[in-house]
Order: C-alpha cells, then structure tokens, then sequence
C-alpha cells in the first residue's frame, strides 16, 4: 500500500507530469509570474510611487518630458468635463492611464490580482475540501447517510450558481457581521471566499462520491477490512491517498470557475469591497469609461482571461494525463 | 408508473427544499436583519420594532415561511419591500419574455456554433484546424462574460458603430416582439452572441470528445462495413449517439439560463428580463423581489431537469428498465 501513496501525491510525479505535458508546464509558467507579480504589488506601487486605494484627482504627472494633470479637461469645444489621463508605452506612473478616481491602473490591477488571486486559490481549496469530506462520507457510508447528503447536494445544485452566490452576499456582504465569538469585518475578504467555495461543492462532490464509491468496493478495501482494519483507517489510509487524484485533477477547474464567480460577484459590487480592487471591480470601476478609456476596463479582463486560460489549460493536461493512465 | 411517481416525489422533495433554503438565506442567515434595512440606516430601536411587526418579522420562522409561500404561489400578490404595492409575481412574468427571447436566440447560436466546431474537431482530429478550435473553445471558455459584452459594447455602439459592419446595430435596450419584430431580432442578436461564446466553446468540446467516443461503437463499424459514407457515418449514425448526452446538458444549461444564469448578460446589455430585475432588487435590496426570482429560477431548472430525464428515457430505451445507471 504504501508505495501506491507516495506515487500519487509526490513532488516528482507532478514535475513528470509538467515535463510531458507541454501546455500544463506552460501554463503553470504563466500562472506562476501572475503570482509573483500579484505579489509584488506593494513594491511597484512604491517603486512608481503611487497609492492604488486613494483618490487622485488634482494630482499631476510627469509626461513625455512636462507635468501633466491626471484628470484631464475634455477636447469637446466647451472643454466640459473631465477624463482621466490615458496610458503611454513608457515605464512609469500611469503607464495603464488612471481610473475615475485618478487612481494608477496599473497598480490597481496588480492590486487587485492580489484579492482575486487570493480568493480564488482559498475558495478552491475550501470547497474541494468540503467536498472531499462530503463525497467521502457519503459514497463510503451509503445507505441513508448517502441519501441524505446527496439530496442536499441536489438541491445545492438545481438553484443557479451565480444567483446563489449573488442571494448569499445580498444578505451578508456590506455590514460588519458576528457569529459567536467570531466578528467579521464589512471588508472581510472571508466571506467572498465561503460564498463562492460553498457555490462550487456539489460540482466537486459528485465525482469524488462516484470514485469514492467505486473505490470502496476495490479488493484492497475488502483485504483491509477482512485484515480487522477500522473503517476510520480504511478511509484515512486506503481510499483518501487515492481520491487524491481526482481531487487534484479538479482542483485548477475549480479554481477557475471560483475566479470567474469572484469576478462576477465584485462585477456587481457584491464582492471585493471599495477601495480595495479586485479584477471583476476593476471592469465596473471602467464600466463608466468604456468609450473615453476603455483600458481601464479591457487590462483587468485580460488578466482574468489569462489567469482562466491557463488554469483550464492545466485541469485539461491533468485530465488528459489521468485517463492515459487509466488505459495503461 | 411507480417510477414515475417516486421521481415526482423526488422533485417535489428537491423544490421544497429549495424553498427552504432560499427562505433561510434571506430571513435566517445570522446577521441579515431586514427590518432594520427596511427602517434605514441609523433608524431608532422603536422605529425598527415597528417595522418589525408590520411586517411580521417578529413571528415563528416556520410561520413566515408559510406566508412567504403562499404569497408568492397561491395568492400570488406578493409585493415589494421597496416600491409598495407593486406586485414582485407579475414584474417576474412580465420580464419572463425577454430573457426567454435572449435564451432563445442564444440556444440557436450555440447550437450551430456548437455543432460546426464539434464536428470539424472530430473530423480532422489532430490537425492544426482541429487544435486552433480547441485553442478558441478553450478562450470562449474562460471569457468572463460581462467582460466580453462590454467590449461587443465598446466595438458595436461607439469605435467601429459607423462602419458598414455595425452601423444596423440600435441603441442598448429592448423592444418587444409585438412592437416591431425586426427591432426585436436586431437587438437581440449581439447579446445573444455575447451569451453563447462560453457555450460554444464548452459545447463543442463535449460533442467532439463523444463523437470521437461514438466512432469506436460497434455499431459504426457495422455501419462502416456496410458502406455508409463519411457524411452519413458522421450525421446519422456518430451524432445520433453521441447527441443525447450533449442533449440532457443542453436542457440544463438553457434552464438555468432562463432562471437567471443570463443576468450579466442583461445588466450589460440593459435588457429588461429577470435577471436584470433579481439586479435591481440586489441594489435596492428588495428581499421578495429576490427570493422571488431566484425561487422561479430553481424552480425552473428542476423542471427542466425533470422534462430532460423523461426525454432522455424515451429517447435512449436502454436506461431507466431496471438499474438506475449507478
């Protein structure tokens, strides 16, 4: 037994998997410097010397050589209105333009890929954890505990995703909450995270029920249990390690839908709260100048089509790469 | 006809839980109080308990619960929280036609988009068509959808609107069927485009892998061997089989999209349908608003579901006579 352990969750099987799979290594290149550069937020905003979460508005700024202001004045004939200065190729402040605040997009953006990034990754996990809990009980219990969770699981599944989530934050999101003895904060980035994790359950659990249940019939399930082995032991230590697969081969998929569901959800003001950004905030934040500075709005999606791209690119490579081995 | 029964029974258990559950995330969730949304911001304690009251918000859960059903499904004259008097059931199915409209248009685009790609994928499976396909469907997949219609917005309406390309495009907005068909389809097109790119691409990807799936059935090889041409090996025999499943994942997709799935698409759009009225009630915080049209939504998709299954069997005879395919 042990060695079909190590198999499944070691380092070295993950690195084979990338060296042969051309797009997986790719992608989790590319998901690799979104990272860092999320990561390195702080230090850019200080570098250009910006602050990403205050509003700017008389500020100026060195442009091809003159200061120029951030809010500029309209080139309409009565000079009416403001717009924010646009993006120029050169490195430096604004180099994405400013926002309607005259905030640098730029840095809003890596900003924000922090939150985005960071809710999708603990949504993800949140959820793939739930739902390993859940199909585990509920495919190695069977009878009416599986009834019982896989109804619930049903009804979870037949209200749409996005409404769900949407009803979720209506009631909690925008007012400080407690619960017993924990307090949350309006701006908590915990609870987008137990929203959108909660939505993605059942599409997690049903699959890992299936092979959970597939699994529990498996040969060296009935050895351990004919050898006297408690059922807590067999699925600790012979059904978990190997349900691993599945979880991980679901994880980036998850990962993924948890981005796109952040983003709609902070699209719709229900998510990342004001000041701080994330992407989906960043495309309504630009909604307003879509047709002066559609940039504003056009990064932050790009950044999220990217960060989608490779995680669905690399769940594909795994998926690929567990049914080839299935057939060997 | 026992089937038949324990499955209604299974649905009604499934819709009642539903209730039940959209119930106690708008009235139950710790934290969500609505009589003090209703009283205001910095209202008086006295303010709020009379609120409280007047709504009833101060009786047994199990109670309101109740009310809330029979508001919302028997007398049907629930009304909002926020512009009292106007009835939340009739605004439902007043919306209910244009986002049945969007839906609809967008099924047909991705149908086609759908059958197109799957097919050419499948049929030069491993060259460089069938890869740029993937590539795109894999794109059209991760394209946050609200993202991709601002940009249809940004194109059609303001940079390119003068071009020959887009010049038929008419300003954001609806105009009922009844009004002037033509309007209703010219509207309707470029947000139900925008709607089926993610369709498309999950679609075709499904229908390639299944008729690539459907080609080592026997029953091709038999047809093969009997003589049948590529165009009816492909249209008549691999799609038949491999149609159903991509069949059952249709009806809950376009279900969910009728039950609200398609609000962002509205919102971007500024088309009137239900999901653009679940987003006015989000702002102005209308609870029966809400609760309304996501209850319409589940209620929707477990319908479907249930009309998927029944097809599904009549369709497919080898499923539903004895094991239930587990």
């Amino acid at each position: 037994m042990p060695e079909r352990r190590v198999r499944a969750m070691s380092v070295s099987a993950l690195w084979e998997f990338l060296l042969r799979r051309r797009s997986a290594l790719c992608a989790a290149c590319i998901l690799c410097l979104l990272i860092m550069a999320a990561l390195a937020a702080p230090l850019y905003a200080h570098v250009i010397g910006v602050d990403p979460m205050e509003s700017n508005l008389a500020g100026s700024v060195m442009r091809n050589g003159t200061m120029q202001d951030v809010m500029q004045a309209n080139d309409n004939p009565l000079h009416l209105g403001l717009s924010p200065i646009g993006p120029s190729w050169r490195w430096g402040a604004y180099a994405l333009g400013a926002d309607s605040q005259g905030r640098d997009v730029a840095a809003r953006l890596l900003y924000g890929g922090r939150s985005s990034l960071l809710i999708a990754i603990s949504a993800a996990c949140l959820s793939l954890i739930a739902a390993t809990s859940c199909g585990l009980i509920a495919g190695y219990c069977g009878g009416w505990v599986d009834l019982l969770i896989s109804r619930l699981l049903d009804i979870l599944w037949a209200v749409p995703v996005y409404l769900f989530a949407i009803s979720l934050s209506v009631v909690t999101i925008g007012h400080d909450l407690s619960l017993g003895p924990f307090h949350l904060s309006a701006d908590s980035l915990l609870l987008p995270i137990v929203i959108i994790a909660l939505i993605y359950v059942p599409y997690a659990a049903r699959p890992i029920r299936a092979r959970t249940k597939s699994l529990s019939n498996a040969g060296f399930v009935l050895a351990a249990r004919g050898l006297g082995a408690s059922s807590w032991r067999i699925v600790l230590r012979e059904i978990l390690p190997l349900l691993a697969e599945t979880v991980l081969v679901l994880a980036p998929l998850i990962m993924a839908l948890c981005l796109l569901a952040e983003s709609a959800l902070s699209f719709l003001s229900l998510g990342v709260q004001a000041p701080a950004a994330s992407w989906g905030s960043l495309i309504h934040d630009g909604e307003g100048l879509i047709y002066s500075r559609p940039v504003v709005a056009i990064a932050p999606g790009l950044a999220i089509i990217v960060t989608v791209l490779c995680l669905n690119a690399l769940g594909d490579a795994a998926q690929a790469e567990l049914r080839a081995k299935g057939q060997r | 006809m026992k089937g038949f029964l324990s499955r209604l029974g299974q649905m009604l258990l499934v819709l009642f839980g539903i209730s039940v559950l959209v119930f106690a995330v708008f009235f139950a969730t710790p934290g969500s109080d609505p009589s003090a949304r209703i009283a205001g911001r910095g209202a008086s304690p006295e303010v709020v308990a009379r609120v409280r009251h007047a709504y009833g918000f101060d009786r047994a859960l199990p109670v309101r619960y109740l009310t809330m059903m029979d508001h919302l499904f028997i007398s049907r004259n629930l009304t909002s929280y926020v512009n009292h008097g106007q009835n939340v059931v009739e605004e439902v199915f007043d919306a209910a036609p244009v986002t049945l409209s969007l839906v609809a248009f967008a099924a047909i685009f991705w149908v086609a988009g759908a059958l197109v790609f799957g097919l050419l994928g499948a049929a030069w499976q491993g060259s460089l068509l069938d890869r740029l396909i993937s590539i795109l469907a894999l794109v059209g997949l991760s394209m946050p959808v609200f993202w991709l219609g601002e940009m249809v917005n940004l194109v059609s309406q303001s940079r390119f609107h003068e071009t020959w390309l887009f010049r038929w495009v008419p300003p954001l907005g609806y105009v009922p069927f009844t009004t002037d068909p033509v309007s209703w389809a010219k509207g309707l097109i470029l947000p139900a485009m925008t709607l089926s790119v993610a369709f498309i691409g999950l679609y075709s990807r499904v229908l390639r892998t299944d008729l690539l799936t459907a080609m080592q059935d026997d029953s091709l090889r038999t047809a093969r061997a009997k003589g049948a041409g590529p165009w009816r090996l492909w249209f008549a025999h691999a799609l038949r089989l491999s149609g159903l499943s991509a069949l059952s994942l249709f009806g809950l997709d376009f279900a969910q999209l009728l039950g609200g799935g398609a609000l962002l698409t509205e919102v971007v759009f500024a088309l009137p349908g239900v999901g653009h009225l679940t987003y006015q009630g989000l702002s102005t915080l209308d609870l029966p608003l809400i609760m309304a049209t996501v209850l319409y939504a589940a209620f929707f998709v477990v319908i479907a579901n249930a009309l998927i299954d029944g097809l599904y069997r009549l369709l497919d005879p080898r499923i539903g006579r004895g094991s239930h395919g587990q």
